[in-house]
C-alpha cells in the first residue's frame, strides 16, 4: 500500500497544478454555475480540455487521454485547491458521455463526444418524473413510434442543469406500465426540439440549479434511440452508477470538507462557555473524522477501479455517508454563527453556512434516496432478500408510487 | 496510488485468522464470566506465523510493517483472541526498539522467546496517583488498567523524575509488598485487564533523555491503530452474524432481513465498517510512511472504532431480538468488547479533543 503518489502520478499532479496556476485567471473568474455565466463556465471548460483536463479517463479515440482514475481524482483535488468552479458539463462528461461510449451507435459517438469534452454541447439527464424518482421504474413518459421516428410526451423533473443543456438522455416508456423497467427505452433529445419547454425550480437554497421539462408531443429521428429499444434500463444503470461515483466517490466534499469549519471553530472558541466548547470541539472532530473517511473511502474504490474494476454499488457507501455528514457539517457551522444563524447572512454579507445548511439536504436526495442506497447495498453487497414486489396490478399502476422497485 | 492490502497481505490474513479461530477468545471469555479463576490464556498456537516479533528489528526475526500487523490484528479482533498483539506486539516492540538500550533490548528479546511476559502501563487519569521515580530508584504511584496486565511478569512505565520522565521496567510477579495487582472482575475478561499499585517498587531504568517521550508516544499511538484494527475485526465479525441471522431467521414469513427496518440497520453498520477500514488502514500507513501523521490519524481511527463497534455490537444484539440478550448467545461479547474498548489507551472523547487540537492548531485539512 501506498497512499502517496506515484513518481508517475507526481509528476502528472505537478504539470497539472502548473497548468491550472497558468489559466487560473480563466478558470475562477466566475464561482458557481448560474444561468448567467454559463458561456464564461463552459469557456472555462474549453480552457482545461485544451489541457488535457477533461474527459482524461476515456479513450483516446473519443478525445479522451485514456488516462486513470487517480489521475481524474488528481485532476479533482487540485481544482479544488484553487477553488475552481465545478465543470459545467460534468453531467455529459461524467455519466451521459460514458452512455454513449457503451451503449451508442458509431454515429452517435462520432457527432456527441468531443463536444461533450471541450463544453461547446452541455448536457443533462431526463429521467426523474413527478411520479417516478428512487423508484426509476415507475417513468411515465411515452414514446410513441411513428413512420420514421419517435414521438415523446411526458413530464421530466428534477433534471439538473437542463435550462442551459443543448442535449438530455431521457428514459421513456416505449412498452406497457407493467413491463416497468423492461418496457423502457433510452433517447437522445435536443433540448432546442419544438415541444420542448424547460422551467427552472427554485430550491430552498434560494437559487435554481434544476428544473421541470415538458415534451409535448417532441418529434425524435429513429437515430435518436440510445442503445437498444427496451433496453433503456441498462443505459440508466450505467448513468446511475456513474453517477453514485460521481457524487459519492471522486473525493469532492460539496463543502462538507472541514477547511471552512476549522476557522469558524476557532473564530467561535473564545466566545464560548467551557461546557459548550468541549461540546464544539467534539462534534467539531467527529465531523472532521468523518469527512477523513469519506475521502479515504472515495481514494479506496478510485484505487481499486484504477486496477481494473468498475465502478459499483460502493459508490452507495460514499454516497450515503457524504450525505449524512454535509447536514452535521451544515448544522454545526450555522449554530458556530451564534444569533447570526437564524438569517440569512452575516452582517459582513456572508451567507456560506447558511447557504451549506440549506443546501446539505438536496445532496442526500440527489441520485437516490438514502432509503433506496440502504437498499441497494442491502442486497447487492449484503445479499439480503429484496423488499417484497407488488404484483402489479391495474389498481397500483394508476398510483406507481404505491411500487417499489429500487431504482 | 495504491490503496488496497497487497497479495502476500490478505493471504497472511487469512492464515493468522485461521490460527486464531483455533484459540478462540469467545470460550474463554464465556468461562471466565462463570469462574473468575480462570486462567488468562497463555499458549500462542499462532507463535510460529511471527506475529509477535513482526516489528521487531530484521535480525530479530521482524522487519514487518505496521500495516501487515493490522491485518494480523483485524483476525484476532474478528475472534476476540487474547493474542498480546496491542499490549505487546504493538506497543511493548516498538517501544522497545526505539528505546534501543542494551537494558530495553535485554527485555525484549526476554519478550520474544517467552520468558517474560511485557505489557506497557500508562499512568492513571488522577494526578495525584501518577507514576513517580524517586532518587533511590523506586517507583510509586498506580497505572490505569493494563491491557494484557493479569498475565504480565514485567510492566513498563513512563515516570516521572526531577528530571525529567523517563522509562523503566518493574518485575510485578514478585510477592513484594511494594507491588500490589489489583484485578476486580472484567467486564470483558479477553482483555486481562488490571490495575497496579506501587509503593516502593524496584525498578530497572531502560532509557532517560530527550528522547524517551517521542518513542512513548509514537507505540502508544501503534497500539491505538492495532486496538483499531482489533475494532474492526470485531465490527466485521459483529455485522455477518447478524448478517447470516437476518437470512435464517423467518418472521411474519419472510426473512428479517427483508424488512428495511432490519435491512437499513445492517447497511449503516456495514458502511461504518467500511468507513473504519479506511481510517485504519490510513493509520497504519502512516505509522509506516509518514510519521508526522501518525497521532491524527491514530487519534481519528481510535474515535471512530469505538462508535463503530459499539454500533455493530448494538445491531448485532438488536437483529437477534431476545435472543441476542441471552447470557448463552455470543452477541453479549462483542457488547462487552465495545464498552471496554472505548475506554483503553485513553476514551474516545479525548482522542476526538486531540484531532481537534492537532487541527485548530496545524490547520491541517482532511
Amino acid at each position: 500500500m501506498d497512499i502517496s503518489d506515484s513518481p508517475e502520478e507526481s509528476t502528472f499532479r505537478v504539470t497539472v497544478r502548473q497548468f491550472i496556476e497558468d489559466n487560473l485567471h480563466s478558470l475562477v473568474s466566475s464561482r458557481g454555475a448560474s444561468a448567467d455565466n454559463v458561456d464564461t463556465l463552459k469557456h472555462a471548460q474549453s480552457v482545461l480540455y485544451s489541457g488535457g483536463l477533461v474527459g482524461v479517463t476515456w479513450p483516446k479515440e473519443y478525445g479522451g487521454a485514456g488516462g486513470t482514475v487517480v489521475q481524474q481524482l488528481i485532476i479533482n483535488e487540485e481544482l479544488d485547491r484553487a477553488q475552481a468552479p465545478r465543470l459545467i458539463g460534468w453531467m455529459g462528461v461524467g455519466l451521459c458521455g460514458p452512455a454513449i461510449i457503451t451503449h451508442g451507435t458509431g454515429e452517435q459517438k462520432s457527432r456527441y463526444l468531443t463536444n461533450i469534452l471541450t463544453g461547446e454541447e452541455i448536457w443533462c439527464q431526463l429521467f426523474s418524473e413527478p411520479g417516478a424518482g428512487s423508484d426509476l421504474a415507475a417513468v411515465a413518459t411515452k414514446a410513441v413510434p411513428t413512420e420514421d421516428g419517435w414521438v415523446l410526451r411526458g413530464q421530466k423533473v428534477w433534471n439538473t442543469g437542463a435550462h442551459w443543456s443543448d442535449y438530455g438522455v431521457a428514459l421513456a416508456r416505449t412498452g406497457s406500465p407493467e413491463d416497468r423497467h423492461r418496457g423502457l427505452t433510452a433517447f437522445v433529445v435536443d433540448m432546442s426540439a419544438p415541444g420542448v419547454t424547460v422551467r427552472p425550480l427554485r430550491e430552498m437554497t434560494g437559487h435554481a440549479a434544476f428544473n421541470e421539462v415538458f415534451l409535448e408531443d417532441v418529434e425524435l429521428p429513429a437515430n435518436a434511440v440510445l442503445g437498444e429499444v427496451g433496453q433503456g434500463w441498462a443505459v440508466a444503470l450505467t448513468m446511475l452508477m456513474n453517477e453514485r461515483f460521481v457524487v459519492g466517490g471522486d473525493g469532492s466534499t460539496y463543502g462538507a470538507g472541514p477547511g471552512a469549519l476549522t476557522s469558524e471553530v476557532r473564530k467561535a472558541l473564545p466566545q464560548l462557555s467551557e461546557s459548550s466548547r468541549e461540546l464544539v470541539l467534539q462534534e467539531y472532530a467527529a465531523c472532521w473524522i468523518e469527512a477523513l473517511a469519506c475521502r479515504m473511502t472515495g481514494n479506496r474504490l478510485i484505487s481499486r477501479v484504477s486496477q481494473g474494476g468498475e465502478p459499483g454499488p460502493e459508490g452507495s457507501v460514499g454516497k450515503l455517508a457524504l450525505g449524512a455528514l454535509l447536514k452535521r457539517v451544515g448544522s454545526l457551522g450555522l449554530s458556530l454563527q451564534g444569533e447570526t444563524a437564524v438569517f440569512a447572512a452575516a452582517p459582513d454579507g456572508t451567507n456560506h453556512w447558511q447557504n451549506v445548511a440549506m443546501f446539505a439536504p438536496g445532496l442526500s436526495l440527489a441520485g437516490g434516496t438514502p432509503e433506496v442506497m440502504k437498499n441497494i447495498l442491502g442486497e447487492r453487497i449484503l445479499g439480503l432478500p429484496p423488499e417484497p414486489r407488488v404484483t402489479a396490478s391495474p389498481a397500483l399502476t394508476t398510483s406507481p408510487t404505491a411500487s417499489r422497485d429500487g431504482a | 496510488m495504491k490503496f488496497s492490502l497487497s497479495d502476500d497481505q490478505i493471504e497472511f490474513g487469512k492464515v493468522a485468522g485461521q490460527a486464531f479461530a483455533k484459540r478462540s477468545g469467545l470460550e474463554y471469555a464465556r468461562g471466565a464470566l462463570d469462574d473468575s479463576d480462570l486462567p488468562f490464556p497463555t499458549g500462542e498456537p499462532w507463535a510460529s506465523l511471527g506475529v509477535m516479533e513482526l516489528l521487531a528489528d530484521e535480525s530479530r526475526g521482524g522487519g514487518g510493517t505496521v500495516l501487515d500487523l493490522v491485518v494480523v490484528a483485524e483476525q484476532s479482533g474478528k475472534h476476540l483472541t487474547p493474542a498480546r498483539l496491542v499490549s505487546f506486539a504493538g506497543r511493548a516492540v516498538t517501544l522497545l526498539e526505539a528505546l534501543g538500550s542494551p537494558e530495553a533490548v535485554t527485555l525484549l528479546e526476554a519478550g520474544l522467546n517467552g520468558g517474560r511476559t511485557v505489557a506497557v502501563a500508562d499512568s492513571t487519569r488522577d494526578s495525584a496517583d501518577r507514576l513517580r521515580l524517586d532518587p533511590s530508584g523506586a517507583v510509586h504511584g498506580r497505572t490505569a488498567p493494563v491491557l494484557d496486565g493479569v498475565a504480565a511478569t514485567d510492566l513498563i512505565v513512563l515516570a516521572e523524575t526531577d528530571t525529567g520522565p523517563v522509562v523503566v521496567a518493574v518485575e510485578v510477579t514478585s510477592s513484594s509488598p511494594a507491588v500490589r495487582r489489583v484485578d476486580p472482575k472484567p467486564l470483558d475478561a479477553t482483555r486481562g485487564l488490571a490495575v497496579f499499585e506501587f509503593r516502593g517498587a524496584a525498578a530497572h531504568v531502560l532509557s532517560a533523555g530527550a528522547s524517551v517521550v517521542p518513542a512513548w508516544d509514537r507505540a502508544k499511538n501503534v497500539a491505538l491503530v492495532l486496538l483499531a484494527a482489533e475494532d474492526l475485526g470485531a465490527a466485521t465479525q459483529a455485522n455477518e452474524l447478524a448478517r447470516a441471522y437476518a437470512l435464517t431467521r423467518q418472521s411474519f414469513n419472510r426473512q428479517i432481513g427483508s424488512f428495511q427496518a432490519v435491512k437499513h440497520a445492517l447497511v449503516e453498520a456495514y458502511v461504518g465498517e467500511e468507513q473504519l477500514r479506511s481510517l485504519v488502514w490510513l493509520a497504519a500507513w502512516s505509522a509506516d510512511a509518514q510519521p508526522e501523521s501518525l497521532r491524527l490519524y491514530a487519534a481519528s481511527a481510535a474515535a471512530y472504532a469505538a462508535d463503530v463497534l459499539n454500533r455493530s455490537a448494538q445491531t448485532l444484539i438488536h437483529t437477534h431480538g431476545g435472543v441476542g440478550f441471552t447470557w448463552e448467545h455470543d452477541a453479549h461479547l462483542y457488547w462487552r468488547r465495545a464498552q471496554v474498548d472505548k475506554e483503553l489507551l485513553g476514551s474516545a472523547g479525548s482522542h476526538r479533543r486531540t484531532v481537534a487540537s492537532l487541527n485548530l492548531d496545524l490547520e491541517l485539512t482532511p
